[in-house]
């Protein structure tokens, strides 16, 4: 029960979608569309449960006044804080598209001939509307994504230009041919991409193109086959129960 | 930020610059601010995932379309019944849950199931299309008529100036570059001596491959650090109180009263034990 089921499910399913591609017949096609869309949803109620499990683990923690607990009181703070605001916007959302409707059903309402002032229920539908729209524009979860989110994040991923800098200053040393070709390439494409670069000569931006172009297509394309054919065989092994990674756990 | 009070304008530049700074303060080492402003990052990001997943995913492919099935059976259409499958994807949801119960977690394998098989047979297909497929076709062009759509020849150099151009020449280094390479990934025979030597020029693809996959990374990060260094000059406004620098001052004080008073080795995550000593 515990092993047999998920594994007829995964071949069944997986099966399934294969002959999604080879077949063309109506019933199979909409079956396996079904299917996907479960796989979506089920996807959606993962990162539900990952949520759920976070706020879960984060709140014992704080009841239990575990190491830390304020910055994890501070998490759920901002956890809850953004799903609320999700919330808000998504009523405003809805405001919006509904003052919307309103606001076509009054204009089929009151046709207007052409230069003449709209009828009063247009302009208090058009009014309504505009107001709605902005309120549905800035929210207080667009002000956290836009102010707290999003730079967050962009910096987060800029510090690792100080990691990755200093990983470049150790592992680009010309040991070998292999290595030098390595720090070479690497040289000429940073170069190569800034203004400077031309600068020094004027070959260098024509020449990091070239190496984009053609010799890193070249292995690009290599790893991409040799990663597809082991996509396909892990695959099939998923598919068959050979492998079967989500029984772990 | 048009159409923003002056208050709620200046409560964003705020926020930017200090939970900024508090993330480049790792810089020095981990420390409380940078933990807040991380916590804060992880929350707020939880709760917009959550929102995403419920209003992109759950809320339109689930009760939205459950809800206008139920519609067309009131109407005495049939159709309707079709969108009533959609319960299954509610109960494989609902099973997934059970993962928060450690008694019952075992049935969470099964909704797993269906998406392990059903992504495993669709990416089957897509990546042999996409990454097997295309990327053949797109490197074993035809030299003759290739540009033009006529029965003639591609230039054997590139134009002066343009190395970068399609020529006979750039597309032998391209086969060339995927067979080494290829070669060099294959590992299912014994490696003869001439396929040790072809693999060897595959190995110097993949190294200028890597140095210039490296190169773009390194350059990629580092304009988002000027970007963020640009948010920070632009947020420099004197009607704000100049955010920037005030929260640098601030946070370089806080750092240093930390350190001074309550800064404990042990809690340093980047200072490594020191090894035992002989005797």
């Amino acid at each position: 029960m515990r092993t047999l089921v998920p594994v007829l499910i995964t071949a069944f399913v997986g099966v399934f979608m294969i002959l999604k591609f080879f077949l063309v017949h109506d019933g199979v096609r909409t079956v396996a569309n079904e299917l996907e869309q479960w796989g979506v949803v089920t996807l959606a109620f993962a990162i539900i449960l990952g949520v759920l499990n976070l706020a879960r683990i984060n709140l014992k923690a704080v009841l239990e006044r575990k190491r830390d607990w304020g910055y994890k009181l501070i998490l759920l703070v901002c956890m809850f804080g953004m799903m609320t605001a999700g919330g808000v916007k998504w009523y405003r959302d809805i405001d919006a598209a509904r003052a919307q409707k309103a606001l076509e059903a009054a204009v089929a309402a009151n046709p207007v001939a052409e230069g003449a002032a709209p009828p009063p229920a247009v302009v208090e539908a058009r009014r309504a509307s505009e107001v709605a729209e902005q309120r549905a524009k800035f929210t207080v979860f667009t002000f956290i994504f836009d102010q707290v989110y999003t730079p967050l994040s962009a910096t987060i991923y800029a510090l690792l230009a100080f990691y990755v800098a200093s990983a470049a200053f150790r592992s680009f040393r010309a040991k070998s041919l292999h290595s030098a070709l390595l720090l070479i390439a690497a040289v000429i494409v940073m170069i190569g991409r800034v203004p400077v670069g031309k600068v020094i000569w004027s070959k260098f931006p024509v020449l990091q193109d070239w190496i984009m172009v053609w010799p890193n297509t070249a292995g690009q394309r290599a790893i991409l086959m040799g990663a597809a054919i082991g996509m396909i065989a892990t695959g099939i092994r998923v598919i068959f129960g050979i492998e079967r990674p989500y029984l772990k756990g | 930020m048009e159409n923003l009070s002056p208050f709620t304008e200046g409560l964003g530049i705020w926020l930017t610059c200090l939970l900024t700074l508090a993330v480049f303060s790792f810089l020095y080492r981990d420390n409380p601010i940078y933990k807040l402003a991380e916590h804060v990052y992880v929350g707020v990001a939880a709760g917009y995932y959550f929102y995403q997943a419920f209003r992109g995913t759950v809320y339109p492919n689930l009760i939205q379309h459950v809800a206008d099935g139920i519609q067309l059976l009131n109407k005495g259409d049939a159709a309707g019944w079709t969108a009533q499958w959609r319960w299954g994807a509610l109960v494989l949801g609902l099973l997934v849950l059970s993962r928060l119960f450690p008694k019952i977690s075992w049935i969470s394998r099964w909704p797993m199931a269906l998406v392990v098989g059903a992504f495993a047979g669709l990416n089957l297909i897509g990546f042999a299309q996409a990454n097997l497929i295309d990327q053949i076709n797109g490197t074993f062009l035809p030299l003759g008529g290739y540009m033009t759509g006529k029965a003639e020849m591609m230039p054997f150099l590139p134009p002066a100036g343009k190395p970068g151009e399609a020529s006979v020449l750039n597309h032998i280094i391209l086969v060339v570059g995927v067979l080494t390479v290829l070669t060099y990934f294959f590992f299912s025979a014994k490696r003869s001596p001439v396929l040790a030597r072809i693999g060897q020029v595959g190995i110097a693809f993949v190294m200028l491959t890597f140095g210039a996959t490296y190169g773009s990374i390194v350059l990629a990060r580092i304009s988002l650090l000027i970007g963020r260094v640009q948010t920070l000059e632009e947020s420099n406004r004197a009607e704000f109180g100049y955010p920037p620098i005030v929260s640098a001052v601030l946070i370089v004080v806080l750092l240093a009263v930390w350190r001074m008073v309550y800064f404990r080795p042990s809690d340093d995550a980047n200072i490594e034990p020191e090894p035992a000593r002989k005797t």
